[in-house]
């Protein structure tokens, strides 16, 4: 499952922002907490996240 | 004549078990229409030379009626509030019943911990952004297909399209955030940006209207690609287990423009299957 976005920054988006891309480098990264959630605790469906289905939500009580 | 004295005497003895018959009593004796507001009025009839034997006797009922009222209402009072009660005033109190995070604040709250650990801060920005910060800065030029992929909503501006440069959109992901950090910040930028971003697609098991990314950036001299490796790694181990491995798969958008784009991949059981390759330059990893 693909989960993690990320690549080394463009220098052009650096020199977009005004950042010496010769002196400088940079990566970037990105995920969904949704679909890092539906992996680490094996859910299925992503709609649940926003129905506020109590027997759902219950599920996580004492979880840190 | 009425006789006041019985009257008095039955005052006097007058014991009531409860709230109600001690209510019963002084509707009786002091209420408006009562025996006391009746005397009262009887005063005028009664002749002159007993006049004040009457009034006497009548004050002597009110009097005791008062102190009946008032010695028997205070004893309910007290036992409405149970103090006279055998109760056990160390117990604890019943417990308060405790909530439970959302799971997508606790995954959020889990991750900025970990970048935390190694040094990322956390970044925020707004959900309404113009075009320049959601696109054009992070060189999505105006063909770029990522403005079709990502179908977007747009805010109809009727006038005001001066004013915020041609376009506002609600931000389609978190990427807006690093533009913003870097307009008010120089490097060294360690950061993660965490926020909800929207998307105008079919809602389906896989796909919502909105979600959550966490966006992360780090921008220093001499930042390598096996930086990005570690970094990933590390979450991947800290929010998964030790023992998960990450693949990176390359991901080319047809469009020269775009840089090269990579995908980190957790391999969990058929995991595999959902990896998807953009095979237009033949790289797979």
């Amino acid at each position: 499952m693909e989960i993690l976005g990320c690549g080394m920054i463009d220098p052009a988006v650096l020199e977009n922002n005004k950042i010496d891309s010769k002196k400088y480098s940079g990566f970037a990264f990105g995920m969904g907490i949704e679909r890092i959630t539906m992996l680490k605790y094996s859910i299925k469906d992503l709609r649940i996240f926003s129905e506020n289905d109590v027997r759902f939500l219950d599920q996580f009580k004492g979880v840190r | 004549m009425i006789n006041i004295e019985a009257l008095i005497e039955e005052t006097k003895s007058f014991a009531p078990a409860n709230k109600e018959e001690l209510e019963t009593f002084r509707v009786r004796f002091l209420g408006k229409k009562g025996v006391l507001t009746d005397l009262f009025a009887k005063m005028k009839d009664v002749a002159p030379e007993e006049r004040k034997s009457f009034g006497l006797q009548v004050n002597s009922l009110k009097v005791a009626a008062e102190e009946r009222l008032l010695q028997f209402k205070d004893a309910f009072e007290d036992a409405d509030t149970g103090s006279n009660q055998n109760i056990d005033l160390s117990l604890p109190s019943d417990p308060n019943p405790l909530g439970s995070f959302h799971p997508l604040s606790l995954v959020r709250r889990k991750i900025i911990s970990i970048f935390s650990r190694i040094g990322f801060n956390v970044s925020d920005g707004p959900e309404i952004e113009d075009d320049w910060h959601n696109f054009s800065a992070l060189n999505f030029p105006p063909e770029h297909p990522a403005r079709d992929m990502q179908d977007t909503f747009f805010i109809d501006l009727n006038s005001d399209q001066e004013k915020y440069n041609g376009s506002l959109a609600l931000r389609t992901h978190t990427s807006t955030i690093q533009v913003r950090v870097m307009e008010n910040q120089a490097p060294p930028i360690r950061t993660i940006c965490p926020g909800r971003v929207y998307r105008n697609e079919a809602i389906s098991a896989r796909a919502h209207c909105f979600f959550h990314q966490v966006e992360g950036f780090y921008i220093d001299e001499n930042v390598s690609f096996a930086d990005l490796k570690q970094t990933l790694l590390y979450f991947s181990q800290e929010m998964f287990g030790e023992d998960t491995k990450l693949d990176f798969v390359l991901l080319t958008f047809h469009l020269q423009s775009q840089v090269r784009r990579w995908t980190s991949v957790v391999p969990f059981a058929k995991a595999r299957d959902a990896i998807f390759v953009n095979t237009r330059d033949g790289w797979r990893f």
